[in-house]
């Protein structure tokens, strides 16, 4: 794979499955630094949670609401995709995984279950 | 569809779908209190327009990206959580207004009052939404609302002098004893109404949504040019006739019901009709717009499925998203807060927030690794920062005038 920036070519693109199906944005990039070595992105890490503390609190806090009331979701835990399963990037990333198996349509999945599936004509 | 019917089709619907009730409302405010001195509005908005949108379609085209996701890509996801926030606000309330706008046309029509009809047209955009293709709610609504027209046949038939009509687009002239808060924030407002976001995510994102590719950017450049320059000439008209028959009269026309007033002193009940059914298309294709500017901005954010022909299953974050945005425009419109004052406001926050949206597309339309050769050109580019130093005023400015104009009554 060709050299890119991190910020400008991966981080906060959109992460597409194995099956080009989409899986969310590129929320994190967990940097690995062991003595001696050059440090090495390890992981791209999907993870909307981590990132709530960046917000304003009383923002924090309806994401939170929205999260557990809501989506009836009380633990969201971060999804973490080595960095070996980049296939390529390009307007998104490309990754050697499958969306449903990793848990990346948790959320989509919720409020289908909870609310969408419900209304009428929703199986068309 | 064959190339040319298809940019017909692009320019007509551009031209039927240029009004909503934002425009409906300040350029009939704008007219009867101002005459024709805040035509120059016209001028700069709808070439902000042209420019704006002409750049959302060619950088989706080119990298197959929307606005929102340049957003984020390129201002991080911090701000571009604000940005967001703030485009979830605008687009709400762009729904509210203009679920508004269709009640009040159906208050004209029936005589009962505007709250009744409220829960009715939320239900018809939900329906609409729920089982209409994005070709259908983009094409079915705009040539529905080419009735609108009737203002333009209305200037007409109301014959000012065009030759002043012409000169105020560039010279104006504010009539004696406006308050000059109350006309910045009036011309706030208008620049708002021109350049509303939601119809640049819903631009944006329908290009994506029809999969343009590399022999749409005449489509792109065509559709923004000729069919948003037509769309000019209907909002021109709509402050003339108001100017004709307000201003000359020393009225201020602050209600909705007075704006189809000129339609029917010039062409009686024939062009009441018309403008209601004009009015009822443009204002319901923009409730639906904005409702699917409101999914798109936060599924493409999050990066979820989205895409108005997908059904249900296939993006169900994106419909609940605009079923809640939906829902939640239906109650804050039901607590019966002037419209006309929401619309004002509304189109005022709209010009507030727009450089969070411009400045991002401005640096990626210009970035060769994006857009190759279809990055600016140095003519667009000059335009872009004439906009762009325009815009940041208008953000800097919205709030001091609207305090020094009283909430923007003067």
């Amino acid at each position: 794979m060709a050299d890119f920036y991190l910020f400008r070519d991966v981080m906060d693109k959109g992460l597409v499955d194995r099956n080009g199906d989409k899986m969310g944005k590129v929320d994190e990039l967990l940097l690995e630094l062991r003595p001696g070595e050059l440090p090495a992105v390890r992981t791209i890490v999907l993870d909307h949670g981590s990132l709530l503390v960046l917000l304003p609190t009383f923002l924090a806090n309806i994401c939170r609401w929205i999260e557990e009331r809501i989506l009836g979701l009380t633990e969201i835990e971060p999804i973490e995709i080595p960095w070996e399963r980049v296939e390529s990037i390009d307007v998104v990333v490309h990754v050697d995984v499958d969306r449903q198996q990793v848990g990346a349509t948790q959320t989509e999945e919720a409020l289908w279950e909870r609310y969408v599936s419900k209304l009428p004509w929703a199986r068309r | 569809m064959g190339r040319i019917s298809s940019l017909a089709l692009g320019i007509v619907t551009a031209v039927g779908g240029f009004v909503d009730m934002g425009e409906l409302v300040t350029c009939s405010q704008a007219g009867a209190q101002y005459q024709f001195s805040l035509l120059w509005t016209v001028v700069v908005g709808v070439l902000g327009i042209m420019v704006y949108a002409d750049m959302s379609g060619r950088v989706a085209i080119t990298s197959g990206r929307t606005l929102v996701d340049i957003i984020r890509e390129r201002l991080g996801w911090r701000i571009a959580t604000i940005s967001l926030v703030v485009a979830t606000l605008v687009n709400v309330l762009t729904i509210v207004i203009e679920i508004s706008g269709m009640a009040l046309v159906l208050q004209i029509v029936t005589g009962l009052s505007y709250i009744w009809w409220i829960v009715p047209a939320g239900i018809v955009i939900g329906g609409v939404l729920w089982f209409s293709s994005f070709k259908l709610i983009e094409n079915g609504a705009s040539l529905l609302g080419l009735g609108i027209l009737v203002f333009v046949v209305a200037a007409i038939k109301l014959g000012p002098s065009w030759g002043n009509v012409a000169s105020q687009m560039i010279l104006p002239n504010i009539p004696s004893g406006s308050s000059l808060p109350a006309y910045l924030f009036a011309a706030v407002s208008l620049l708002g109404a021109f350049m509303t976001p939601y119809e640049l995510y819903f631009y944006s994102s329908g290009a994506i949504e029809e999969r343009w590719t590399g022999n749409d950017f005449i489509t792109n450049r065509v559709t923004t040019v000729v069919g948003f320059t037509f769309g000019s000439l209907i909002v021109i008209c709509m402050m003339v006739v108001s100017a004709q028959t307000f201003f000359i009269h020393g009225v201020k026309s602050q209600l909705f019901a007075s704006i189809p007033v000129p339609i029917v002193a010039s062409l009686g009940i024939g062009g009441l009709a018309v403008f209601a059914f004009g009015g009822l298309a443009d204002t319901g294709g923009a409730a639906l717009e904005s409702t699917l500017s409101s999914a798109y901005t936060i599924a493409q954010f999050f990066g979820w499925d989205w895409g108005q022909d997908h059904n249900p299953r296939q993006a169900p974050g994106f419909v609940f998203t605009y079923l809640v945005a939906l829902l939640v425009a239906v109650i804050i419109a039901l607590t019966g807060f002037d419209p006309v004052k929401l619309t004002i406001y509304t189109t005022a926050l709209a010009a507030f927030s727009l450089p969070f949206t411009f400045i991002p597309l401005f640096i990626v339309a210009n970035d060769r690794t994006y857009m190759g050769d279809a990055r600016n050109g140095t003519l667009t580019n000059i335009a872009c920062i004439f906009f762009l130093i325009v815009l940041s005023i208008v953000t800097i400015a919205t709030i001091p005038l609207f305090i020094l104009s009283g909430g923007g009554g003067g």
